[in-house]
């Protein structure tokens, strides 16, 4: 204990000397880290925003899609081509399952929706009252369709935040107003609560645009949905569940048409795609550490030649190979540790500013890695010139000149 | 021209003298220049990629879609088609053959499926389309012969199936053709299998997966003859701007402007191209990040050779040179140092792009050397001159004197 606190003066002591070269030296590690540290919390920031979105529906949801789905990866664009798939028939077969507690049929597309005299681009969806509650949405103003809407096939919309403000406004304006999708008018009953979301090109949840299903029928005449969700009554039912759904779609469809995908398969596969890319940054990232790295070596050696006398008196004192090896070396840890130390703070800082933007954020693995991998720095660019000083012979050392 | 020589000799003999510290401070910015080099050159060879796959499906070929797929230039709708997405139907297509300057119009009808021959299953898709599909993305068989029009009226049930398929299913082509498959619950006679086209990879259509079956004999699958696409192939490329608005006109007739997208095959070769264009230069820039450090360092050892050498710098001063000689004669070595790195990393970059030519088409062209070479003099002249003028201010009585 002695000894550490011993070579950590000596250490100090020699770094302060010239303090511009201990400030660069660290500079490259400081970079070569907040890159990596920065890079990695923004995937993680991304990650667990997709995440979050998911885990609002609930994690005892169920999607039926048609087509391969997830499972079959992206690579075969002819899953997604299939369109509408599933009919009343289905929902009808898959309530009478047990453990279900609701079903919920929809069918979504693109149109234009007009009104006020402007006209925007939203994704439409068609669905049965309960479509709300799956989603978790509420009003804000005015009243959500229920039951006896869809039957009636009235010609109601509720619309999402997004769509309200700009293209009446604002939510209490757009209560009442018409909206005409597909040269069909629909009065506007409510608006939800803004929900946030969105972002990256995505469609957040507030923009997105409520009809009855029964009233859809002009542009949705075979009545099909492209998606039902399922909903188990606890999370332990979903897998009985899942196989039960299987069972019953198989009676009228081949395996092939649908899939069916829960909540835990789709964080997965995000969690799988998104470590990927992760990865490639962070190696790209890395090689500023390996640059800063060799930084290192280059000065240590520098350090050496200039210390050649100081070797020498410290050998003639007493001191070991080992002792100088180690003395060099942890300069070396420790400029490197500098560096990454302030590297983390930095890329706390920048995190911490993003925050109103973006959701990243420094897990504690990244600070145990950046930690860890300075030290690593330290030790591999630093060991060559240590070896070199601590190999010389204490006569030569004391002699050069 | 002399003094520059001069300088350079003098640069030259500095770094001769420690070699480790030349070869270790220009190694940072080897390792820059090189990681950047190289992710450009596989930006390059991305698109060079792309295209050719792209072409592989034939030239001069224009799509009909449902839906609006692109605006402004990139995809649009994140996987949600069109509200009401369409099909279109044998009345479409004789409509479309009325158009001028279309050599051929392939409509296509697709689904995943699974396909099982020899005991095996497999997963491939399935395209019901017409026998002119072979001729329209210059398809040729490897073995057995392929479908065409007889075939298509009297709805044989024969299938054309792609190499991968074949020896997933049968071991090797040629074993595969004769026999009987089952897609789906449908039996179908194997006429023939293509010759390897390659693709699937970054999750593009694996074209050598695909099976191809005359449209009238898929009517289990495809009840109402619907397809998903129609492809035309213009026969000339000044043609395809006409030909696109007729095939808009004819159509316009029967659905309304938004159920549908007529596009170009290099519209779409575009969108993608800048998808990959934005995740290559996010790359680069992190790579640059690299560079950054290296003139980090160079500055790092500058400071470190101008304190060493004080007394030369003094020496030199005693004998006539002015501040600005000492300033450019710092300089000139950081940006040789630099220089060094520049031009051994991208020899390095050469050596790797020619080891993967045949992998892939990454290739290094000449804005990729200037840049290099460029930046790599910036960062020494950028790096370089805080320590150089620091040499330069230095009072030669002092600089003489300095222990």
């Amino acid at each position: 204990m002695h000894y550490l606190k011993f070579i950590l003066k000596s250490t100090f002591e020699d770094l302060g000397r010239s303090k511009l070269r201990t400030f660069l030296t660290s500079l490259g590690i400081l970079i070569g880290i907040s890159s990596v540290v920065l890079l990695s919390a923004m995937g993680l920031g991304l990650k667990k925003y997709i995440e979050d979105q998911f885990r609002d529906l609930g994690a005892n949801l169920i999607m039926v899609m048609p087509g391969k789905g997830i499972k079959g990866g992206f690579s075969s664009g002819a899953g997604m081509l299939e369109g509408a798939k599933f009919d009343e028939k289905d929902v009808v077969n898959l309530k009478k399952i047990k453990n279900v507690t609701i079903v919920v049929p929809a069918f979504a597309g693109y149109s234009d929706v007009e009104g006020n005299g402007k006209a925007e681009s939203y994704e439409i969806i068609a669905s049965t009252p309960e479509i709300f509650q799956i989603l978790n949405m509420e009003p804000e103003v005015g009243e959500l369709f229920d039951k006896a809407d869809v039957e009636k096939k009235n010609k109601i919309v509720v619309l999402g935040s997004g769509p309200a403000q700009k293209i009446f406004g604002s939510a209490s304006e757009a209560l009442g107003k018409t909206a005409t999708i597909k040269d069909l008018g629909f009065k506007v009953t409510g608006v939800l609560k803004s929900k946030g979301g969105g972002g990256f090109g995505e469609p957040g949840m507030d923009d997105h645009v409520f009809i009855p299903y029964k009233a859809a029928y002009s542009f949705n005449p075979d009545k099909k949905f492209i998606v039902i969700y399922v909903r188990a009554v606890e999370e332990k039912y979903v897998g009985e569940v899942k196989n039960d759904i299987n069972t019953v779609l198989l009676k009228r469809y081949n395996q092939d048409d649908f899939s069916v995908s829960d909540q835990k398969e789709i964080m997965d596969m995000l969690s799988t795609i998104f470590n990927s890319i992760n990865m490639v940054l962070v190696a790209i990232s890395a090689i500023s550490l390996v640059v800063g790295g060799v930084g290192i070596m280059n000065i240590m050696y520098v350090s050496v030649v200039e210390r050649i006398n100081e070797i020498g008196i410290r050998r003639a004192v007493g001191a070991m190979d080992h002792d100088i090896l180690f003395l060099f070396l942890s300069e070396s840890v420790i400029l490197s540790l500098i560096g990454g130390v302030f590297g983390l703070l930095f890329s706390y800082t920048v995190v911490t500013l993003l925050q109103p933007i973006f959701p990243a954020y420094i897990n504690l693995q990244s600070v145990l890695l950046a930690i860890g991998v300075s030290f690593a720095i330290g030790i591999f660019f630093g060991v060559f010139p240590a070896r070199k000083a601590a190999k010389m012979t204490p006569i030569e050392a004391i002699i050069h000149d | 021209m002399s003094y520059f020589l001069f300088i350079i000799k003098f640069a030259l003999e500095d770094f001769k003298r420690n070699k480790v510290r030349t070869f270790l401070t220009s190694l940072g910015i080897l390792i820059g220049v090189s990681s950047v080099v190289l992710l450009i050159s596989f930006g390059l060879g991305l698109k060079v990629y792309i295209k050719n796959q792209f072409e592989s499906l034939g030239t001069n070929l224009i799509i009909v879609m449902p839906g609006k797929v692109l605006q402004n230039g990139s995809f649009r709708g994140s996987g949600s088609s069109m509200l009401g997405g369409i099909k279109f139907d044998e009345k479409d297509i004789n409509d479309l053959r009325r158009v001028k300057y279309a050599s051929l119009i392939v409509p296509v009808y697709t689904r995943s499926v699974t396909i099982q021959g020899n005991g095996i299953s497999e997963t491939g898709d399935l395209y019901a389309t017409t026998a002119d599909v072979f001729l329209i993305r210059n398809l040729e068989p490897e073995a057995g012969i392929l479908w065409d029009k007889t075939d298509l009226e009297k709805r044989s049930k024969k299938a054309v199936m792609g190499p991968k398929i074949a020896e997933k299913l049968f071991g090797t082509i040629e074993n595969a053709v004769g026999k009987i498959i089952k897609i789906d619950t449908q039996s179908y006679h194997v006429a023939g299998v293509l010759k390897s086209k390659g693709g699937g990879g970054f999750g593009g259509p694996d074209f050598d997966s695909f099976i191809y079956v005359p449209y009238k004999s898929a009517l289990a699958f495809n009840p109402n003859k619907n397809f998903y696409a129609i492809n035309i192939k213009a026969d000339s490329e000044e043609n395809i701007p006409i030909l696109k608005e007729d095939i808009k006109s004819i159509l316009l007739k029967t659905y309304k402007e938004d159920d549908f997208s007529v596009v170009e095959q290099t519209e779409i070769l575009n969108a993608v191209s800048s998808i990959f264009a934005i995740l290559n230069t996010v790359l680069i820039a992190i790579a640059a990040i690299s560079l950054v450090v290296g003139g980090i360092g160079i500055m790092n050892i500058m400071y470190v050779s101008v304190i060493e050498r004080i007394r030369e710098i003094g020496i030199r001063r005693a004998i006539g040179a002015t501040g600005k000689d000492i300033l450019f004669q710092f300089i000139s070595e950081a940006v040789i140092l630099s220089l060094i790195g520049g031009l051994l990393g991208l020899t390095l970059s050469f050596l790797i792009v020619f080891i993967i030519q045949r992998f892939f088409p990454a290739y290094i062209d000449v804005s990729s050397v200037l840049l290099a070479l460029g930046v790599s003099s910036a960062i020494g002249i950028i790096f370089g001159v805080f320590p150089a003028k620091r040499a330069s201010d230095l009072s030669p009585i002092e600089a003489i004197r300095y222990e």
